[in-house]
């Protein structure tokens, strides 16, 4: 039986299905025992969601032709480029 | 004559007269729609720019492509109507009747041919072209202007048939016989794999001035990259910017968020990501909350939405997905939920239209403009289609692993193509800005250090050996570039393990919060609340902790590109990310947990 701290370490795996067959099998035999693992389980698969949708860092729309164009500026007026 | 009444729309009404001309027949398929005459004006527009007018394909080359795309399709309508003007161009009628046989491209040159088999690759496979595919054509002797025709005759040939099976029309002479080709069965995988687009050369960087983007910019709020990727075309442009606004954009018979919701749906289930993410953005910028947009994405019928509205879409996908079942039944049944006539003919181009840009975006390979939210992604990456009378590849949803769809591009470049490295560029720059964020918590840094990013890759491309991916690698100048930007404004934080093998020795971390979190969190805030609070609590965490969740969780690298990225192995970096995604639910945690007191059964 796996101990409260090896769920910990194995969370990510298991979240993003990395996990073995075995190991997987191990963590649900805890969670089905473990409350406190089961909502920090619960939780952390709802936290993945929600920041994978946040759209955080985003670029400003707006800003995006402006880096590209700036970018292809430089890109084609750099001497190394004359290979 | 067909499902709609026809009525005359007057002598000031020219477009009709237009369409005499540029087909030596009224098409019965503009009779059909004479009830909003609108819609006959757009689509004129829209048929004169892509087809009638003189373009670098002639006539014959574009009329052979839609009686290609007729056949493919097993569409009466289209084939003798096309069948028709092949014969006024001087086709004899053998190489008439072989365009519409099982094996069109014999006898044609090599160039003729590659090009009548990327039409029926899109619309049989809906396949993508390969860059070898591109790679024929221009050893054919056609230029990416050719390429861009040849795509948007595909597109508008597909909006035809579309539009000819909803309207209901009956053929303008003495009807063609066709014979569809075998459909690929559903679990065919479709050529063209991991690779994407785009392979067509923009008209260059300072395309912003151009008028029809002024259109997107304020009924879109953004240029969607596919109308950038025609930018060669500037008319055509114009045109479809028009017939946008008259069919999906004016509200005078059906309301934009029904057309919206229908253009979504549709996209879907042509497995379409592309237009999915556009469209469903739009959904959402009309006020249409996230979950439901997603559930239109994903199930229509679990929506939620109102009688009249789900039979709508059942409508719109019964005539793009059942093109033999659709009938005058179909038309009532609509006609039945309350559905007024001009709002049925809506509805029929409203759908053609949705296949039109479909077709088109599979054509130029365009890549996405937002991320599809991960229930969505998931979903249709899982999708069979349904009733499959097409077969759609995984459209623009990156494979997780296996080839690197970059590498045509870094060849190109390190071959000297300059201009070959905007692709790469475009592709990448939202990528690297967020990367740098996540960095440096400072919009000016990732605004110069993206720059300097993209500067380096370029001038380094030369040792770029492929024994990682393009993104890997250029995700890996960008960490350097950001920690550097940190050490000269002097941070305090352990730079030195932002990258690189740290230290894991700060002592067990410790979950705080415990309680239940709420079942749908999400749902308690807007998206704009979520964005805040997320960035927030990604700003306290740690710059090593917050860099992997931002490759992982948020720019969704593998495991292993993400490790790679950060120089770190493997286990390092799971247990790194382990302890950064639990800092982070604790930081979530106060305002996410469930407020009822009830307990999850979890």
């Amino acid at each position: 039986m796996l101990s409260c701290d090896e769920i910990l370490v194995e969370l990510s795996k298991y979240l993003d299905d990395e996990a073995a067959a075995s190991l997987r099998r191990d963590v649900e035999a805890h969670l089905a025992t473990c409350r406190t693992c089961s909502v920090l389980l619960d939780s952390t698969r709802k936290t993945l969601k929600i920041v994978t949708d946040s759209r955080s860092f985003d670029l400003p729309e707006s800003l995006s032709e402006r880096m590209i164009e700036s970018i292809m500026k430089s890109v084609q007026s750099d001497p190394a480029g004359e290979k | 004559m067909s499902y709609f009444q026809e009525v005359d729309p007057g002598p000031s009404f020219e477009a009709l007269q237009r369409l005499r001309e540029g087909f030596g027949v009224l098409p019965n398929l503009y009779r059909a729609q004479t009830l909003l005459p609108r819609l006959i004006e757009a689509e004129t527009r829209l048929v004169e720019v892509v087809l009638l007018r003189a373009g670098v394909l002639t006539r014959l080359q574009k009329e052979s492509i839609l009686l290609g795309v007729s056949a493919a399709r097993g569409n009466v309508y289209c084939a003798t109507l096309h069948g028709r003007a092949l014969g006024t161009l001087g086709m004899t009628e053998e190489a008439i009747e072989r365009l519409t046989g099982t094996d069109p491209a014999a006898g044609l040159p090599s160039g003729e041919a590659a090009l009548l088999e990327l039409a029926r690759g899109l619309i049989i496979r809906s396949a993508s072209p390969r860059l070898s595919d591109i790679e024929a054509l221009h050893a054919g002797g056609f230029e990416d202007t050719a390429i861009l025709e040849a795509v948007l005759v595909t597109a508008l040939g597909e909006f035809l048939c579309v539009l000819s099976i909803g309207l209901g029309v009956e053929p303008d002479f003495a009807p063609r016989s066709v014979k569809p080709p075998r459909r690929p069965g559903s679990q065919e995988k479709a050529p063209g794999g991991e690779e994407v687009g785009p392979w067509l050369r923009g008209a260059g960087t300072t395309v912003e001035a151009l008028p029809p983007f002024a259109f997107f910019r304020d009924r879109f709020g953004f240029v969607p990259g596919l109308y950038r990727a025609q930018t060669l075309l500037p008319e055509v442009v114009g045109a479809e910017a028009h017939l946008l606004d008259t069919v999906l954009v004016r509200e005078d018979v059906l309301a934009r968020e029904r057309k919206e919701r229908l253009l979504v749906a549709v996209s879907s289930a042509s497995r379409n990501a592309y237009c999915v993410a556009v469209h469903s953005e739009l959904l959402r910028n009309l006020g249409a909350d996230e979950e439901s947009v997603d559930r239109i994405a994903i199930d229509y019928r679990s929506a939620g939405l109102a009688p009249e509205d789900r039979a709508l879409l059942e409508f719109a996908l019964t005539l793009t997905n059942d093109a033999d079942g659709f009938s005058r039944q179909d038309i009532d049944a609509l006609r039945r939920e309350g559905l007024g006539e001009t709002q049925v003919l809506e509805a029929v181009v409203a759908t053609a239209l949705t296949r039109f840009l479909n077709t088109l975006q599979a054509g130029l390979g365009t890549v996405p403009d937002f991320a599809l939210r991960r229930a969505v992604a998931e979903e249709m990456m899982n999708r069979k289609h349904p009733a499959a009378t097409l077969t759609k590849k995984e459209g623009t949803i990156r494979a997780p692993a296996g080839e690197d769809e970059d590498d045509p591009w870094v060849q190109r470049v390190r071959a000297g193509d300059t201009q070959a490295f905007e692709i790469l560029l475009r592709r990448h720059h939202r990528r690297i800005y967020r990367t740098l964020m996540g960095i440096t918590l400072n919009h000016a840094d990732a605004e110069d250090g993206a720059q300097n990013t993209f500067l380096k890759a370029f001038q380094h491309i030369g040792e770029f050996e492929g024994t990682s991916r393009f993104t890997t690698w250029l995700t890996r100048i960008a960490i350097n570039e950001g920690v550097q930007r940190l050490r000269r404004r002097r941070e305090t934080e352990s730079l030195d393990t932002v990258g690189g093998a740290g230290s894991e020795d700060e002592g067990e971390f410790r979950p705080g919060d415990l309680r239940d979190w709420a079942d749908d969190p999400e749902e308690q805030y807007s998206q704009a609340e979520r964005r805040a609070l997320v960035e927030k609590e990604l700003r306290r965490l740690p710059a090593k902790y917050r860099l992997t969740i931002l490759l992982r969780d948020i720019e969704r690298l593998s495991t292993s590109d993400a490790a790679a990225a950060m120089d770190l192995g493997e286990a390092t970096f799971k247990t790194r990310l382990s302890r950064a995604r639990l800092m982070l639910r604790d930081a979530l945690a106060p305002h996410f947990v469930r407020r009822d007191g009830r307990v999850t059964n979890a």
